[in-house]
């Protein structure tokens, strides 16, 4: 999204525009979702952070000053959500093939392949702290940057090159040790 | 130079995997997100008091300025305030009993309104009340904060 119709949604909103609250969400829902998600592994718990976390983005709106972008501010708020949950609660390990979100694919065998790349990026996840699942998440599926992550997480430059370092490898050795190397090529 | 190739490879598979891997949200959460937002505006705008900040405010000042009229005004018969007392029979260096010490320091100093008029008196008891109940309303709202 381009920043300027990001301003003008932001001006919107905060004149109590609702339809545009509801344009921002749609814009973000997705990206946050499957962060939280990867981060936290329920799906309920997911679905209220997710919803606590657009709630604080509507309370403090009026203070976001543009310094960093909107998707930056608003996964820092989701970053910071997932913690205080973890913190909170001890987390269940659901089993991915039984989310019963939509699934992109129309057809059966596509419906199968989604439901297995599901099933290997959670056994993937599963070796890594939380505090790895998040920075990991943010780089490859977010794709944020080292320096916004350091604006997301508050961890210095090179702490997040470290554990991005150490989550690569872990990550990998668990998809080597399964075979999925050749999917990509 | 193989290294840096394993590595573009590394990261290509992750971002690949994540990407597949991508969870379409219900819309029932956005539905859940959009009616949070409305609940959240509509008990903001039920809160609306019928005196306003600035009122008690002053009403709070009032009471506060009330109270420090009638303490400095309270006089007994000689003449004597809260703040005339006898400072030096405060002398808690001898082994004495404090209270005694304390019943000579405020000897003669008692409880007598001064002599005012009647509305000046109802008003000054008007405020007390309002005063009163500002310190209450403040007392519950940072209890309900």
């Amino acid at each position: 999204m381009h920043q300027t119709e990001e301003t003008y949604l932001i001006e919107q909103i905060l004149a109590g525009d609702n339809r545009a609250f509801g344009e921002l969400v749609d814009n973000y829902q997705v990206r946050v979702y499957n962060f939280v998600f990867n981060i936290i592994h329920h799906e309920e718990d997911a679905h209220e952070v997710v919803q606590d976390t657009f709630m604080k983005v509507y309370k403090s709106l009026s203070t976001f000053r543009g310094d960093s972008k909107l998707s930056t501010w608003i996964l820092r708020i989701a970053y910071f959500a997932c913690m205080t949950r973890l913190r909170k609660v001890k987390p269940v390990l659901v089993n991915i093939d039984n989310h019963n979100s939509t699934f992109e694919g129309n057809n059966v065998t596509e419906h199968a392949e989604l439901s297995d790349m599901r099933s290997v990026l959670a056994k993937a996840l599963e070796d890594l702290s939380d505090n790895e699942k998040g920075i990991v998440t943010l780089y490859y599926y977010n794709e944020q940057s080292i320096k916004e992550i350091c604006d997301i997480t508050g961890l210095k430059d090179s702490n997040v090159k470290v554990i991005l370092h150490r989550s690569r490898k872990k990550m990998n050795k668990f998809l080597r040790k399964i075979g999925v190397t050749d999917w990509v090529s | 130079m193989k290294n840096n190739e394993d590595h573009n490879l590394q990261d290509h598979l992750l971002k690949d995997l994540f990407r597949k891997s991508e969870i379409i949200p219900t819309a029932e959460l956005k539905e859940q997100i959009m009616l949070n937002i409305v609940q959240q505006k509509s008990s903001e705008l039920e809160y609306e008091p019928v005196i306003s900040r600035k009122t008690w405010w002053i009403i709070g000042t009032g009471f506060i300025s009330l109270l420090v009229y009638l303490l400095i005004g309270f006089k007994g018969s000689s003449g004597k305030s809260y703040f005339d007392f006898d400072w030096s029979a405060l002398d808690f260096s001898e082994s004495v009993n404090w209270f005694t010490k304390l019943n000579i320091a405020f000897d003669e100093v008692h409880l007598q309104l001064p002599e005012l008029h009647f509305t000046t008196l109802a008003s000054l008891s008007a405020i007390m009340v309002m005063g009163i109940s500002f310190i209450i309303t403040y007392r519950m709202k940072a209890f309900q904060s």
